[in-house]
């Protein structure tokens, strides 16, 4: 954009001689005036325009066909509400909303990665979603969860962190733990990794309390508030945030809805006696027609059928994939 | 709100050095933080070299797309401050070669821009030189505040302010000259004023 060349020229010399003839006193003054106008810039609308013209150089990721989709862990960072609004409270006086909410859902078929304002990473599973209050300021670190999630949380001592997952509170200080509570299932279990956690279950009246180390894997029943302890690697409970599923004695119903959420798919067993049957194995990074491969291969008498759902739908028309599995 | 803590710098409470490696991995949040905190100073800086807002604005918006295009690249040693001003001084005088501005006076504004305060990186962002200036200027009459913020600083040129005002280009000129003496006057009182840079 040229502007006319020389009212450039005249502008740039009426202001360099300006400048030229004021005395060191009143430059000072004139510095100071610049740090001041600046508070008459637009950052929010000029941030705006930038992620519009960084959008067009980044490429999308494209899936070309269902078969070859491989379920990947997207970076999606959240946006540091709370950090920027107590900045934007020193700079300018505008009141700032107290307590909005934030939130972040990570679909079915794909599996996100978030860090929280405090430097909390967290890892969502398909289907699940974290919410918490704005501002997510250092003594009142709470978040709830949905689903599934693997949290690495930052160390402090001085503040607690959180975690609500239905009739559930995990309390910790800095720890690295597995929580899963599916609306769908009747229980929250939270495999624990590095530190320590304090589990407590409550059902509005009674409150239950348990404390959990490294290592624990325990199991909290959403309806007797009871909570137990398992005998599970926390390894295995925890590996699909590396992208490795991992099936070990899982039944074929378990492995349907496993199968559902991880790849964004609708599964189908046509016969009740399959639903018993147990899958112990181990997926890394696979698609998915190779993941149904193996799981034909390695069961006597199960055939799982795919069937690519169509792509370029028209716009509110959902066709998924769809797995059929029926006896051979 | 005093935002340092020990020496390093903190934006919305987590540590520069942390948001410019998470920028470089990706992380638009960390962008984000990043720009919002510099943006408004490195603007104004940029404006007084093309002497026009909106074209500073456009230099420093294409400056941060490059700076996400290229992030991957982007070394951190420390000193993000000198490294986008100095990135930003640069755009700029390349705008004004590529406007066909005169040698001289690009010339001559490359020597103000080695001495003058106003091209300082430290008076645009938060640091103890901003407060110090920004605590003296709160200290003038509000006419004589008014009167430099608004002759050469907002429109950047009289010919912008006599059209917003409506005058001539003559009586603003006249305008501005008579502000200078009114400031001049005003500022012998504050004679103790001093500023480190």
């Amino acid at each position: 954009m040229k502007s006319g060349n020389n009212i450039t020229n005249q502008q740039l010399s009426d202001f360099l001689n300006f400048s030229a003839g004021l005395t060191d006193k009143e430059k000072e003054m004139q510095a100071a005036a610049m740090a001041g106008i600046t508070d008459e810039i637009d950052a929010d609308r000029a941030f705006k325009k930038v992620m519009a013209k960084t959008g067009k150089q980044t490429k999308t990721r494209e899936f070309v066909h269902q078969l070859t989709r491989i379920a990947a862990i997207l970076a999606i960072p959240l946006l540091i509400y709370s950090a920027w609004s107590v900045y934007q409270q020193v700079t300018t006086s505008q009141p700032v909303a107290q307590l909005a909410e934030q939130e972040f859902t990570s679909p079915t078929g794909m599996r996100s990665h978030v860090i929280l304002p405090d430097g909390t990473k967290v890892w969502l599973n398909a289907e699940s979603k974290i919410r918490y209050s704005v501002p997510f300021v250092l003594d009142n670190r709470e978040v709830s969860i949905e689903g599934q999630a693997f949290l690495n949380v930052t160390h402090n001592k001085k503040a607690p962190f959180v975690v609500s997952a239905a009739n559930t509170k995990i309390e910790v200080t800095g720890t690295s733990f597995d929580v899963k509570a599916y609306p769908e299932e009747d229980y929250v279990s939270v495999a624990l990794q590095e530190g320590s956690v304090n589990l407590k279950a409550s059902n509005g009246e009674k409150v239950r309390v348990a404390e959990m180390k490294k290592g624990d894997f325990f199991v909290v029943e959403k309806g007797t508030n009871k909570i137990q302890s398992r005998n599970t690697s926390v390894d295995k409970q925890i590996a699909w945030h590396e992208n490795v599923l991992v099936l070990d004695e899982t039944p074929l119903e378990e492995v349907a809805v496993l199968l559902e959420r991880w790849y964004g798919v609708k599964v189908f067993i046509t016969d009740e006696t399959l639903k018993k049957y147990k899958f112990s194995t181990t997926f890394e990074n696979e698609p998915l027609n190779r993941v149904l491969e193996l799981l034909e291969l390695s069961s006597p008498n199960i055939k799982f059928t795919y069937k690519p759902g169509k792509l370029n739908q028209t716009p509110g028309e959902k066709q998924y994939s769809t797995v059929t599995i029926s006896k051979k | 709100m005093d935002k340092k803590v020990t020496n390093k710098l903190q934006i919305g409470g987590i540590e520069e050095d942390v948001l410019v490696k998470r920028m470089i991995d990706g992380d638009k949040t960390a962008f984000e933080l990043l720009f919002k905190y510099y943006y408004p100073g490195l603007v104004i800086f940029a404006a007084n070299i093309v002497v026009n807002k909106d074209e500073a604005e456009e230099i420093v918006q294409d400056f941060f797309v490059r700076l996400w295009g290229n992030r991957k690249n982007v070394r951190s040693n420390g000193n993000l401050k000198g490294y986008f001003f100095t990135s930003v001084k640069n755009r700029s005088i390349n705008f004004l070669k590529s406007n066909e501005v005169k040698r001289q006076i690009i010339d001559e504004l490359k020597k103000q821009m080695e001495s003058e305060l106003r091209y300082n990186p430290d008076v645009y962002i938060d640091t103890e030189l901003q407060r110090q200036l920004k605590k003296a200027f709160a200290k003038l009459p509000p006419r004589t505040a008014e009167i430099f913020t608004m002759s050469r600083f907002r429109g950047f040129s009289n010919t912008e302010i006599a059209d917003d005002l409506g005058l001539s280009k003559r009586t603003v000129e006249t305008q501005v000259s008579k502000a200078l003496k009114i400031l001049r006057k005003e500022l012998r009182g504050y004679a103790t004023l001093l500023l480190f840079f």
